[in-house]
């Protein structure tokens, strides 16, 4: 531009300006701004941007299905555990397999969200809750515990790091009404049995006491050792608490079970015992990751609850 | 002040937006397999299963929806298929905020040799209704419309599809327009400041400028209106035009009084608006104003000689026909449409909405002067000032009603 013109034109717009507010013009231009004005403001009240289209695959993206990205990271992620090798060594053959199936799961995972599959099918439900809480458990796995941490957990749960007790022992049981005193009652089968136990506990044979009383093997342990779960797990719950609290060579009270009146004989006594911390260690380690987990979920809960808006229908509760 | 009154109890009924009723639905014809997706609006659902509880109305819909659609090939129904699970027959789809949708699928005998599409939903309920289809096959892709008078559509065997023609969205712009109290106000209220055949024309002529900016502005893809506000802004236009009517032909005091009073009962419903945290609304109120004043400021200073600030009553009605452009996008946006597509439809529904304008303006004016050449109505007078009063009245209720929308 020659530099007369560029000279000229702050003049040029100064007359036009000058003219513009003089009297006779200065009345249509001013109604004439504040129209420009109105509209333009107006406009930002009436009009929003349209959405505009992603056309193109934006850096650190793979591809875009139906406007909805694959990251690059995942695609190398993705072939490298398909391909077993590093990225850089995967043929385009296996890129593009790879890239192939991540559409394909894409689509799938965008028309299970048309279906609305988390509202409607349990085991997309299942999964999703469990994705939430392990993503509430990664922060925690990341923390290594001390172990000032786990020893007071220790302190806190002993009862939990017991090593299992162990017993031998017979069961005798006197039937009621059996064959050979089908009169017998309940009563009379209880006497015998406190008479069997007082002569046991004088010295009488196991063989005695059967001979003398008809009492037999009740046939629920035999007399190996037996660990205490296996024990409980034989006799049931009610021969097991009794059993349980006899020493070396004691003797239980007569006991009424369903099939009879039974007399315990411990003959070996091994009582379950508290491990030592460092014994236990890994178990006290898992443990305390299981409850800080827990006690995560717990909290991720509490903070959904008190954001959540729940109705119950009348007479329900939970 | 009476007839304002009476324009107001009657335009009660009309608060709410006149929002075109429609729906949307994607026939997919594969094989001996046709899937069907519907989808429609929340308030259009809600007025047709008489329910606001979503589970309800999905319920109710989704029933009413197999009811009224079928697909028939060689002269017989499809069935539509059971989807297993406890699905039933109709799939309850997401398919976005403000939208209930549904699939259904339909099997017919061994791949028919052609197939025809029925949908009579919704059309005896809202003649007015219109279904925006989507009709896919494995040769091709098109946009259809299934109307009242357009409730079956033939697949041919083989071939592409024809898309519905330019005629078909003209003849809903012809009706969108007729078919509008508020759009007929708007036109009425223009009418009353065109005084000959030279205004008549130059008032198409604004018209024409506003559905073009619209059709340019859809071409571009940038902006979308605000449906709500949008609604509200064209009352400010109808009072816009009545007011500009006083202004240019009444007398000085009331002349003042028109000019500062509705700019300034504007800045106050800005004001208010800013301060309920409306910022939207009240931009547009602020806007509003400044349009207003402006425009009255011309008309109050303009002489015969200077013509074009005398014309200032043309702006308000080139943005109404602007705002009007944007009925049919706004309609089509869950549709998601190619531009090139939505650009053609829009073109043709806003020619069809132009012609009906300028239907009713010619066939108003001819009725005018028709009228005052037989001298049967003080025309002088009373009459344009009584249509003026409630042209003002209903843009202020259909302004304040709609604003909050």
């Amino acid at each position: 531009m020659p530099p007369t013109v560029a000279a000229q034109r702050p003049a040029a717009w100064k007359a036009v300006l000058g003219r513009l507010a003089r009297p006779p013009q200065r009345s249509a231009a001013l109604p004439a701004c504040g129209v420009a004005l109105g509209l333009a403001v107006a406009a930002v009240g009436l009009f929003r941007p349209a959405p505009r289209a992603v056309v193109a695959v934006p850096a650190g993206y793979v591809a875009l299905v139906n406007q909805k990205g694959i990251l690059m990271s995942d695609f190398i992620a993705q072939t490298q555990s398909e391909t077993g090798s590093a990225f850089s060594e995967a043929t385009p053959a296996e890129r593009a397999r790879v890239l192939h199936e991540m559409i394909d799961e894409e689509l799938l995972v965008q028309r299970a969200l048309v279906l609305d599959l988390p509202e409607t099918t349990t085991e997309v439900r299942d999964i999703m809750a469990s994705g939430v809480n392990a993503q509430v458990d990664a922060p925690l796995g990341a923390v290594v515990p001390t172990d000032a941490q786990l020893r007071a957990f220790y302190e806190s749960h002993r009862a939990k790091y017991t090593t299992g007790g162990s017993m031998t022992l017979h069961d005798l049981v006197l039937h009621i009404g059996g064959y050979e005193n089908a009169d017998q009652t309940l009563a009379q089968a209880e006497t015998d049995a406190a008479d069997a136990v007082y002569q046991l506990r004088s010295g009488s044979s196991i063989d005695y006491v059967k001979e003398h009383f008809g009492f037999v093997d009740s046939g629920r342990v035999d007399d190996t050792e037996q660990l205490d779960f296996a024990a409980k797990l034989h006799l049931g719950a009610k021969l097991y608490e009794a059993a349980s609290i006899l020493a070396d060579g004691e003797i239980s009270e007569p006991i009424v079970d369903s099939d009879g009146v039974h007399v315990l004989v411990m003959q070996r006594r091994r009582p379950p015992r508290i491990a030592d911390f460092a014994v236990a260690r890994n178990q006290i380690y898992s443990d305390y990751r299981d409850a800080e987990n827990r006690r995560a979920r717990q909290q991720n809960l509490k903070i959904l609850r008190s954001e959540a808006q729940i109705l119950l229908a009348p007479g329900q509760s939970e | 002040m009476l007839v304002s009154l009476c324009a107001l109890v009657c335009a009660a009924e009309v608060a709410r937006a006149e929002t075109p009723s429609a729906s949307y639905s994607t026939w997919i014809v594969s094989g001996d397999r046709v899937t069907l997706r519907y989808a429609l609006p929340v308030a259009q659902a809600e007025r047709l299963s008489g329910s606001d509880v979503p589970v309800l109305t999905v319920s109710k819909l989704g029933n009413y929806v197999l009811q009224h659609v079928a697909v028939q090939a060689a002269g017989h129904d499809c069935p539509a298929i059971d989807q297993g699970y406890d699905l039933g027959r109709v799939d309850p789809l997401q398919v976005g905020s403000g939208l209930y949708g549904f699939e259904i699928i339909f099997q017919c005998p061994s791949s028919p040799a052609a197939v025809t599409l029925v949908n009579h939903a919704l059309f005896d309920r809202v003649p007015a209704h219109v279904d925006f289809a989507r009709i896919e096959t494995d040769a091709s892709s098109s946009e259809q419309l299934f109307t009242a008078s357009r409730e079956r559509l033939n697949i041919p065997e083989s071939g592409p599809i024809a898309a519905a023609g330019s005629l078909l969205y003209a003849r809903l712009g012809l009706a969108h327009v007729l078919s509008g109290a508020e759009r007929l106000a708007v036109l009425l209220a223009a009418l009353l400041l065109v005084r000959s055949q030279r205004d008549l024309g130059v008032l198409l002529a604004a018209l024409l400028v506003g559905y073009t900016l619209a059709v340019l502005a859809q071409a571009t893809g940038l902006i979308l209106p605000r449906v709500g506000l949008q609604d509200a802004f064209v009352g400010f236009l109808i009072v816009l035009l009545a007011a500009a009517r006083i202004v240019r032909d009444a007398r000085a005091p009331q002349t003042t009084a028109v000019a500062l009073g509705w700019p300034a009962l504007l800045l106050s419903l800005a004001l208010l608006a800013f301060i309920v945290h409306a910022i939207q609304a009240a931009l547009l109120l602020l806007g509003a104003a400044f349009i207003s004043g402006s425009v009255l400021a011309m008309l109050i200073g303009s002489a015969p000689r200077r013509a074009l600030a005398a014309h200032a009553w043309l702006l308000p009605a080139s943005l109404f026909a602007l705002l009007d452009g944007f009925t049919l996008p706004a309609v089509l946006a869950p549709m998601h449409l190619a531009q090139r597509t939505e650009v053609q439809m829009v073109a043709a529904y806003d020619a069809g909405a132009l012609l009906a304008a300028s239907l009713v303006l010619g066939l108003g004016a001819g009725a005018v002067a028709l009228l005052r050449a037989r001298r049967l109505i003080p025309l002088g007078a009373l009459l344009p000032d009584a249509a003026a009063a409630c042209c003002g009245a209903l843009g202020t209720f259909w302004l304040l009603s709609r604003m909050h929308s």
